[in-house]
């Protein structure tokens, strides 16, 4: 049963993972005093634990993001790089140099020490997403990597857009750039449902999406604040063409109605071909 | 709950893995430096 589209609000943990960034705040004064001094053997310890420590650190928190991706949606593919297991091996390497050599625990602390940063970081963070998520039910013959491939192209489209609008001063149609997001969103988000819907969506995420932001960065670009009413009037009717074919598809695809969808389709294409988007 | 306690035990082994050797290191740094200038030196 298809969801409500609820509008997603950033990310749910901005400080997540800044503990790794923050703990080995004292060693970078520990390599501005040895490079005082002059003691490069020190120096480069301290700069190779550094290193690993905050490369780990941003490894991290690169996991964390693509994490929060692949938990947001319902089908989606693991990520290729296991990034936040690489960034456990790697600050536990920057502890082991930490320890061994910074601190003189010797060679056997140093190995616990780079363990327990090991070990502590795969608890505090997890392990990587291994397994795709796979839809359930018919997939319309299509693998979920050609699936997340498409639906990811659309979300990029749909982004453009916002992006766009942002430079669109005009308050009703940056409303109405918002609305058509969300309801693209949507749509996407049945095909989310049912990606059996996918074969009949793909006009959408071609023709529609690409006709919204190429219209959408027209206007941005050759008008950011110029006023012209003729322009207005035509780009005004264009949105609201838009935003209503949109929720139409909406509707259409959860009717499984395919030639009201074709239909609707060649409507705006024909449209979008007579202003020249396409 | 289960989640939660994993991630308390993490923050703790590694501030014991890393913030505990890289405070040792910054005291052995402060250990090390030459003694101040005093005005008994002049």
């Amino acid at each position: 049963m298809p969801q409500i589209y609820r509008k997603e609000h950033g990310n749910q943990w901005p400080w997540r993972g800044v503990l790794l960034y923050v703990l080995p705040l004292p060693l970078a004064a520990v390599a501005v005093r040895a490079f005082a001094s002059g003691d490069n053997s020190r120096l480069i310890a301290t700069l190779v634990a550094l290193a690993c420590l905050w490369t780990g650190a941003a490894l991290n928190r690169r996991g964390l993001q693509a994490e929060t991706q692949f938990r947001r949606r319902r089908i989606a593919a693991a990520p290729r790089t296991p990034r936040k297991t690489l960034a456990a091996v790697l600050v536990g390497a920057g502890s082991f140099v930490c320890a061994t050599w910074l601190a003189d625990l010797g060679v056997l602390g140093g190995a616990v020490a780079g363990v327990m940063a090991l070990t502590g970081t795969l608890l505090a963070y997890g392990l990587d997403p291994r397994e795709d998520k796979i839809a359930a039910g018919s997939t319309g013959g299509y693998s979920t990597e050609e699936i997340v491939t498409a639906l990811t192209q659309a979300e990029a489209k749909i982004e453009s857009i916002a992006q766009s609008s942002r430079a669109i001063e005009n308050p009703e149609f940056s409303s109405r750039l918002e609305r058509i997001g969300e309801a693209a969103r949507s749509v996407l988000h049945v095909i989310e449902d049912d990606p059996g819907d996918l074969r009949r969506a793909r006009k959408f995420l071609h023709v529609y999406l690409d006709g919204a932001r190429s219209v959408t960065a027209n206007y941005a670009r050759t008008h950011p604040d110029a006023r012209n009413e003729e322009l207005d009037r035509n780009f005004r009717d264009m949105l609201e063409t838009i935003e209503s074919s949109f929720k139409e598809t909406r509707q259409r695809l959860l009717q499984d109605d395919a030639m009201d969808l074709d239909v609707q389709i060649e409507v705006l294409t024909t449209r979008l071909k007579r202003e020249g988007v396409i | 709950m289960k989640r939660g306690l994993q991630q308390l035990v993490g923050a703790v082994l590694l501030i014991i893995a890393i913030g505990l050797p890289s405070c040792v290191a910054f005291n052995r740094t402060l250990a090390d430096a030459p003694p101040r200038a005093t005005i008994s030196h002049f």
